[in-house]
């Protein structure tokens, strides 16, 4: 697995670069659905104009699961920008996924 | 989640640093994990299992009805509430011609046809409590339209208050039902031919027999003048009678392709009964019918077509004539038929006969192509049946109307033609000028071009009887070097010809300095007003539709000289 460097996490959300996006799905399950919607209506929110969804049918191709160490369906990876992040679920929690996918810093940080 | 941690470094305190850093977050992820999965909001494992990945469904009872749902042939969605899509399969992407991304969150208003908009939102609104069906026409992402039923339903409380809409592609049976019909129609359409092609077959046959005994006939009896003038005239009879079926047939095929052109003039309604009359006399005294015909005081002005106005009263006067026993009487009267407010003044026109009548059953459709009331094994009576419908398409199309009406068979029938007239009814319209030179009197040098060589030779032969000086040729450029020589007055060139047709030959020979004056004459199969065209561009000065009739040529010729172009 490639090394990612360990650049100290921060707000990404200003920083300009384009967001790559990938979501791991099982067919058209009811929570692969949802999280489709919510991540969808998350960056139009916080990223519009600058990420890219890909949504990787595990129904389909399985093996692709190995790449991203996909354990749960749904999951959401960014893959950029670097470091990569990964958030399990179907997002219902907005206040959830923006703090995993780090668009958000944490309260208690 | 075992991303190693780089080693090998100088443990610096910034370092370290963003070690701490980068383990905080993978707790967090791995946290995380377990949470989103202790609340359900995962519905699929993924597991390493030898060298491939397999995906576990959490409720795994449901997942081939899932594969069913997605590779269904039968579109299917669920709605939100609002409408919006919450799920569609595979094959409602496919009838969208979108990527299933696309689809979900989106509301399926979105993919319906405007116009049908308001009938889309009726039914959802009803499926959202019940039960609803309703046929729209969904729009592709490429903006084709396709016509679809769609069955909304509302699904059980615990599926989180969604509406399921089924959705079937009605591409295919709409194109069966047009198929169908057109089949039908096709069908329909191949008996009446039929039955019309025999009819055809026998009438044409008709008359070749007494023609082929004709001239077997007059080669046995070339010496005894009386008896050649008796034949010729069978003769006549018979080939006016096949021209006639043709003719017609030329009509019914006109009518079927709407080709119809009338070539309207202010015209007498006398003149127009006069012209049909005198056509049909020599049918009615040899039938020794009783023809009588009142018009009325008032001279009756119509804006028509005099060829096709006699055509209609001529096929009215023959029919009545034809089915009716010989001796019978036959009524012609026509009378002004004012005082309808707001309808233009008009005249009536009525034919009566004492002849077999027109059963109740079939009034209705006795203006209908190739419709015959003769029933009779010996058919005495000739024609295609195109006759009626002949007379009411022209009547129409003068912007009148045709009634049959008869007591029932035996009873005889009448038929009321009503013809529109023209306001200005009073004012004799003075007579056009009459021709100046009598036709026949004068002698013609003339070239006759034609690739049928008995046409070309049987016309040249009739004009060199009646007097003129004719030469032959057999196609286009035959025809321009016996000009060349011959220098003719006339020239008659058939259209269609080997090595330069009619109208190449007619252009190369305006270009010659004889050719100038020369008068040109087309002969074709083709009368139509888009023909008569083409021949004027060509540079001829006249059309003949074939069989040339040597009359109707000095006619032309005569019209020519006394400074009038009649085409």
């Amino acid at each position: 697995v490639k090394k990612k460097s360990a650049k100290p996490a921060g707000p990404d959300a200003s920083a300009g670069e384009t967001w790559e996006l990938r979501l791991y799905v099982a067919g058209q399950t009811p929570r692969s659905v949802a999280a489709f919607a919510n991540i969808k209506k998350l960056c139009e929110e916080h990223l519009r104009g600058r990420y890219k969804i890909e949504v990787i049918d595990l129904l389909q191709q399985p093996q692709l699961a190995a790449g991203d160490q996909i354990l749960a369906i749904p999951t959401l990876v960014r893959k950029l920008p670097e470091p990569l992040r990964r958030v399990i679920g179907d997002l219902r929690n907005t206040e959830r996924t923006l703090v995993g996918l780090n668009l958000r810093p944490a309260e208690d940080r | 989640m075992t991303t190693p941690i780089p080693d090998g470094r100088r443990r610096t305190g910034e370092a370290l640093r963003a070690e701490n850093a980068e383990l905080r977050l993978r707790l967090e992820e791995a946290e995380e994990t377990i949470r989103a999965i202790r609340q359900g909001a995962v519905d699929a494992f993924v597991i390493p299992e030898l060298a491939n990945y397999r995906v576990y469904m959490l409720e795994g009872a449901d997942r081939p009805y899932r594969l069913f749902v997605e590779q269904m042939e039968q579109a299917v969605a669920t709605l939100h509430d609002d409408g919006a899509i919450a799920y569609g399969n595979r094959r409602l992407a496919e009838l969208l011609g979108a990527p299933p991304e696309a689809l979900i969150g989106a509301p399926l208003l979105q993919f319906v046809e405007g116009d049908d908009r308001p009938a889309y939102e009726a039914l959802l609104a009803h499926g959202r409590t019940r039960l609803s069906r309703g046929e729209v026409r969904l729009r592709r992402a490429d903006g084709e339209p396709v016509p679809v039923s769609l069955t909304f339903d509302v699904l059980p409380r615990d599926c989180g208050g969604l509406i399921g809409v089924f959705i079937t592609d009605l591409t295919p049976q709409k194109r069966h039902e047009q198929l169908a019909a057109a089949q039908e129609a096709l069908r329909e359409a191949d008996r009446r031919k039929n039955e019309f092609l025999a009819m055809l077959a026998h009438e044409l046959r008709n008359p070749l027999a007494p023609i082929r005994n004709a001239v077997d006939i007059l080669r046995l009896i070339a010496d005894d003048p009386g008896a050649v003038r008796s034949t010729s005239a069978m003769l006549e009879r018979q080939v006016g009678l096949m021209v006639r079926l043709v003719d017609d047939l030329l009509d019914a095929s006109r009518i079927s392709q709407n080709r119809i052109e009338l070539h309207r003039e202010r015209i007498e309604l006398a003149s127009v009964i006069d012209q049909a009359v005198e056509s049909i006399k020599p049918r009615c005294s040899s039938l020794r019918h009783d023809l009588t015909v009142t018009l009325p005081e008032e001279t009756v002005y119509l804006d028509g077509d005099p060829v096709r106005l006699i055509q209609v009263f001529a096929n009215l006067l023959d029919n009545a004539c034809k089915y009716m026993a010989p001796g019978g009487r036959v009524r012609v009267s026509a009378e002004l038929a004012r005082g309808e407010p707001g309808a233009p003044d008009a005249v009536e026109v009525r034919i009566r006969d004492g002849g077999i009548g027109i059963p109740a059953d079939q009034l209705p459709r006795i203006f209908d192509m190739f419709a015959q009331v003769d029933t009779s094994l010996e058919r005495t009576r000739s024609g295609l049946g195109i006759g009626l419908t002949l007379v009411k398409t022209l009547v129409e199309l003068h912007g009148g109307r045709v009634e049959a009406r008869s007591e029932g068979h035996g009873k005889g029938s009448e038929f009321v033609v009503r013809l529109p007239i023209r306001l200005a009814t009073s004012r004799p319209m003075p007579a056009p000028p009459a021709p100046t030179t009598e036709p026949g009197t004068t002698s013609y040098l003339i070239v006759v071009a034609d690739d049928s060589r008995d046409s070309a030779e049987a016309l040249a032969l009739l004009l060199t009887l009646k007097g003129h000086e004719a030469r032959t040729a057999f196609d286009g450029e035959e025809a321009v070097a016996v000009a060349e020589t011959f220098r003719p007055d006339v020239i008659l060139l058939d259209i269609g010809m080997p090595k330069l047709n009619g109208y190449d030959a007619c252009r190369l020979i305006r270009t010659r300095p004889w050719g100038r004056q020369v008068v040109l004459i087309a002969q074709t199969g083709w009368g139509q007003e888009e023909d008569r065209r083409r021949t004027e561009e060509a540079g001829f000065d006249g059309h003949l539709v074939k069989p040339v009739d040597p009359e109707a040529l000095m006619r032309l010729l005569a019209s020519r000289s006394a400074g009038r172009r009649v085409r």
